[in-house]
């Protein structure tokens, strides 16, 4: 994928979130890369560390790759799917829906109170 | 300093698929059903829609966005069948959507009932990036090899429909059609599957029929007759 570009869009997201923050300082953001996001992590991180190397204050990112989850729309069991095979793991019915790992997302942010 | 964490679970990529939704919504109010065409390089994407093209040619309209790197070849190949405009991307190994829609003005928003756009032949990046289609079909020529389902999974998983082409080699490549379907199914168990030859022009009605059918099914208004189309001009 397109590991530059996406942390651009990344790091204007969290310039969104500083102006909904005002007086504070965001020290910390939290990602999720699903595992079928088509997403490399480690050259997500790079591309966050390069795009911020001016700042004084950079980010810290945090990454967590997770697996591709589902749910079986037959027995209603959640699991997760291996090896891109797409049929539930319990009765094998292909009625599946995929709930998780296939995007990349802010999880979740730091925010420290600025010094005065 | 302690810090106070806040939830956020954003989709960092939540604008640009409202925006693919967006276009998909628009063109199939229009009637025109969008298939974005993928494969690995040389697997027979304009070959099969100079095919698709002359097979419609006096029934339904369509239109091309054919993608390449460098030159125009390819539009210059589908001139004599079909409305195409050319989109380089000058590096770039996917399309994305503001040069599609780009292209899409350049060609004078055409009102059609197929838009094809071929995409750079990649079966990694453009998997990750929706063009506002309603369809995406991906091609695996016999001479590709039947391993590559399983190789390139997310390019399969995201597919609405298998097209096996160059079929007409099967006597001299040891592909092996069922193991393909088989491993592309388990991957994506919706797909449809089609087995064609631009060369020798066999499976090429089958499969336009599925266009028929998916364009009735998914944009939901019946095939315009020529005469209506210029009538509503
Ligand atoms: N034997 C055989 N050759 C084919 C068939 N379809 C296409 N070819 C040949 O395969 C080569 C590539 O075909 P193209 O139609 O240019 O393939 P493409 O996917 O558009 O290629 P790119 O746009 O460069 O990725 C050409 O030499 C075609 O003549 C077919 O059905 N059978
Ligand atoms: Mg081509
Ligand atoms: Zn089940």
């Amino acid at each position: 994928m397109h590991e530059l570009s996406l942390a651009r869009r990344i790091l204007r997201q969290v310039e969104e979130l500083r102006n909904e923050y005002v007086d504070q300082h965001i020290s910390a953001v939290e990602l999720e890369v699903g595992l079928m996001s088509g997403v490399d992590p480690d050259i997500l991180a790079v591309s966050l560390q390069d795009e911020q190397v001016d700042r004084d204050k950079p980010v810290e990112f945090v990454i967590n790759v997770v697996p591709v989850l589902a749910h079986c729309s037959k027995c209603q069991k959640d699991f997760q799917v291996e090896h891109y095979a797409f049929s539930c793991v319990l009765c094998g019915s292909t009625e599946i829906e995929v709930t998780g790992g296939d995007c990349v997302r802010i999880m979740s942010i730091t925010v420290e109170d600025l010094e005065v | 300093m302690v810090g106070r964490t806040i939830v956020v679970r954003r989709d960092v990529q939540a604008e640009q698929k409202r925006e693919a939704d967006a276009e998909r919504e628009l063109l199939g109010s229009r009637g025109t059903l969008v298939v974005n065409m993928v494969s690995s390089p040389g697997a027979g994407k304009t070959s099969l829609l100079a095919e698709i093209a002359q097979h419609w040619q006096g029934r339904h309209s369509m239109a091309v966005l054919v993608g390449d790197i460098e030159t125009d070849r390819d539009a210059q190949r589908l001139a004599p069948f079909v409305p195409v405009t050319q989109l380089t991307t000058g590096g770039a190994c996917h399309l994305e959507l503001p040069l599609v829609y780009r292209g899409r003005m350049a060609l004078g928003d055409p009102q059609v009932d197929f838009l094809f756009i071929e995409n750079i032949g990649n079966l990694v990046c453009p998997a990750s990036h929706d063009l506002g289609e309603h369809l995406r079909v991906v091609l695996l020529s016999v001479t590709d090899g039947d391993d590559k389902p399983a190789k390139y999974p997310k390019m399969f998983r995201t597919s609405h429909a298998l097209i096996i082409s160059k079929c007409d080699l099967l006597n001299y490549v040891p592909f092996r059609t069922e193991e393909a379907i088989r491993d592309a199914k388990s991957i994506q168990p919706k797909l449809s599957c089609f087995e064609i030859s631009s060369l020798r022009r066999f499976g090429i009605s089958e499969l336009c029929r599925y266009f028929e059918n998916e364009r009735l099914r998914r944009v939901g208004s019946p095939i315009r007759e020529k005469s209506n189309e210029s009538a509503a001009l």
